[in-house]
């Protein structure tokens, strides 16, 4: 199972040049930096076996290499570069490249779907289309898809990092891309068929991840990062590729695809190299704990995990807590966990929580949340604004887990301070700022925001005023200075006056046994009044008629129950929910299939029918 | 998808498909015909979990790795077992 045996030799980061954490102008100056000290990247394969290993100074070589490569193209400063993000030194060598050659990197995403082919490729064609990419390069084994998405593009070359290795570009004085220039272009926003493409500044870049190194995550030489987070989302390029370069430590890094199937290799990468940092969207520690359960004879040292972070998607407290208990005994912390909040706009990170505490656990009424837009204590429901002292929370929880008691209740995680030079304020529709707890839509302001979107200005005058604030099209609230999110604006639910997290409903119906976890997708669909009809969409397997009626039963009663909200169910296909490329949920995009296929997947009575019920047979949301 | 090219390649080609249709079939809720020719996520609506379950799977046995990016033109019983040969044979 582990060909290499032995953990990986760890280099000393700063055995020739001083620890510098990330205080650089640019990132081709701190892979300069980098390139001097004994760190580096190790890429690992499915079994977690090391496949490729690069000092900083072999990738700063090679970048230097491909960088005269790509000039003899013929192409012009700021001229985009597409590459696809594979887990590979040659995607991390080529965006580097970019870099030296002042070329903007337009990272690519890679296939995920069985039987995805053809989507892929379009997905692709509107990315290279949006970025203008003038160059695509991608592995060997994706070329066919490339040429076909790049096919009457004009671009200049479609091939391999390795073939750009053989043009012969010399004598050409390299210009790195300097502080005041941009650094790339991330398109991990926005959907798949309407991508936007985030202009990342150099010195938006860099004070992200010197505030990320500096406090958020307190990086040391003796730090050591594990990700499995592919290169074509921000935790990935920047969170574990960016900032542990420019803090001169290494990085060991495990594939995307084969963190899918083998969760567990990550923990294992971790435990042999005695990694520090490594940070998942809260979907992955809930893998870790499934395969957990059957794994045999598991060896794990994780006690040198002091930053386990959790970002990108709204924090489940309990799959946290389930985290912990079964990883206690191999010496995880949790008071390692550290919840975060960040979104691409703003480079990466917004808010970091404290480090080497347990996570904070806001308990809040559900009810004043839901009618009154505040954060209130449990049992304070009553009149007023006040915020209690915290006396209700006790009581609420005295009964965990028992129905009806924590159903009054929504838990929700605190994502920490915003870090150094930035502030967030919550505003209420009106746009003025609201006091703490009460919950609205969230603005952050700071070195860390993006200038625009790409070549988009209506778009990036939607999200963006000439302040400089950055509306982040998330709801939330902050509580001693900490934000904790609520839920995404847009998909707000407005239902007889009262404002539903659609996140509820979906939680609601999760917690059935029968529903998968990210199974379900709750919107509204308005009638000709604008009267909101709550719909949820639950991802079913069977095709059983009678289970199929009594699930639908089932998911509007528990959802009832729990939220007195009756809903419309309608059950699909599994795997037909569209997800973002960062794997947010997209209930816009679900609710506009819905409504223009008029899917009819609900179990109902049908004319015709003797008034028995019929399921017709469902479409795929993902056309 | 490429073709079978080895001679001993048939019997260990049945073999594969066989361990996959068992695979399958516990998923098989509605009693889809499962041969060569069934889509696996249409007729059969397999999870992307599922999928990865099955990948795990027959990676642990027959000793190879599936790279993702392959399956984007697997759809049928038969694309994946091809594929999964393919590996094998190649070593």
């Amino acid at each position: 199972m582990n060909p290499t045996g032995a953990a990986d030799s760890r280099p000393e980061p700063h055995a020739r040049a001083p620890f510098r954490a990330a205080d650089f102008d640019c990132l081709a100056e701190a892979l300069d930096y980098a390139a001097e000290g004994g760190g580096g990247l190790n890429f690992h394969g499915l079994r977690g076996e090391r496949e490729n290993h690069l000092s900083y100074a072999e990738v700063r070589a090679r970048a230097l290499y491909l960088a005269r490569g790509m000039m003899a193209q013929g192409l012009k400063r700021g001229d985009r570069v597409a590459i696809i993000a594979d887990m590979h030194p040659d995607f991390v060598c080529a965006f580097f490249a970019c870099q030296y050659a002042g070329l903007l990197a337009a990272p690519m995403p890679l296939p995920t779907a069985l039987g995805g082919r053809d989507g892929y490729v379009e997905q692709l064609r509107i990315s290279l289309k949006a970025s203008g990419a003038r160059i695509a390069l991608g592995p060997e084994a994706l070329i066919p898809q490339l040429e076909d998405a790049g096919r009457n593009l004009g671009l200049a070359l479609i091939g391999t990092v390795a073939g750009l290795v053989h043009v012969n570009g010399i004598g050409r004085q390299l210009e790195p891309l300097g502080a005041n220039e941009a650094s790339h272009i991330q398109y991990s926003s926005g959907s798949t068929t309407h991508p936007r493409g985030i202009l990342i500044g150099q010195s938006a870049l860099m004070a992200n991840a010197k505030a990320v190194a500096q406090h958020g995550l307190r990086i040391t030489p003796d730090d050591r990062c594990a990700s499995w987070l592919p290169f074509y989302h921000d935790m990935g390029l920047i969170g574990f590729m960016v900032i542990p370069m420019s803090c001169q430590v290494s990085i060991d890094y495990y594939q995307t695809d084969g963190f899918a199937r083998r969760p567990l290799q990550w923990l294992e990468l971790m435990s042999r190299n005695a990694c520090t940092i490594a940070f998942s969207p809260a979907f992955g520690y809930d893998l870790c704990v499934r395969r957990a359960a059957s794994a045999r004879d598991l060896d794990l040292d994780l006690s040198r995990w002091r930053v386990a972070g959790i970002g990108g998607e709204m924090i489940r407290p309990n799959i946290l807590n389930d985290f912990a208990r079964v990883f206690e005994p191999y010496g995880f912390r949790a008071e390692s966990f550290v919840p975060s909040y960040g979104l691409a706009e703003s480079t990466l990170a917004v808010s970091v929580a404290p480090l080497d505490t347990r996570i904070t656990v806001d308990v809040v009424d559900r009810q004043a949340l839901v009618e009154r837009n505040v954060a209130v204590r449990p049992g304070t429901n009553g009149n007023g604004n006040g915020i209690s002292n915290g006396n209700g929370n006790g009581a609420a929880f005295s009964g965990n887990g028992i129905e009806g008691r924590t159903d009054k209740t929504r838990r929700l995680v605190a994502c920490g301070h915003p870090l150094p030079g930035h502030t967030v304020e919550v505003r209420d529709a009106a746009n003025s700022a609201l006091p703490e707890r009460c919950v609205g839509r969230i603005f952050v302001k700071g070195p860390s925001v993006m200038s625009g979107y790409d070549r988009n200005s209506v778009a990036t005058d939607g999200v963006l005023d000439r302040d400089g604030w950055l509306s982040t099209g998330d709801m939330g609230y902050l509580t001693g200075g900490q934000l904790v999110i609520t839920g995404r604006q847009k998909d707000l639910i407005i239902y007889n006056g009262r404002n539903i997290w659609p996140q509820d409903l979906e939680w609601e119906a999760e917690q059935l046994p029968e529903v998968r976890n990210r199974g379900t997708a709750a919107f509204s669909i308005e009638d000709n009044d604008g009267k909101e009809t709550p719909v949820i969409l639950v991802e079913c397997r069977t095709q059983d008629s009678d289970a199929r009626i009594q699930l639908v039963s089932m998911v509007r009663s528990a959802v009832f129950r729990k939220t007195a909200i009756d809903c419309h169910v309608g059950l699909i296909p599994p795997r037909s929910l569209p997800y973002t490329t960062s794997g947010k949920l997209r209930r816009a995009k679900a609710k506009q299939t819905y409504l223009a296929k008029e899917l009819e997947c609900e179990a109902r009575p049908r004319p015709g029918n003797n008034g028995q019920p019929s399921v017709q047979r469902t479409q795929s949301l993902e056309a | 998808m490429s073709q079978l090219k080895s001679a001993g390649a048939p019997r260990d080609y049945q073999e594969i498909l066989q361990a996959i249709c068992t695979e399958l079939a516990k998923a098989n809720r509605r009693g889809v015909d499962l041969n060569e020719e069934t889509d696996i996520t249409a007729d059969l609506e397999v999870d992307s979990i599922a999928v990865m379950d099955l990948l795990f799977l027959l990676e642990e046995r027959y000793d190879i790795s599936v790279p993702l990016n392959e399956l984007g033109e697997v759809r049928t019983i038969g694309d994946l077992s091809k594929l999964v040969h393919r590996i094998a044979t190649e070593g």
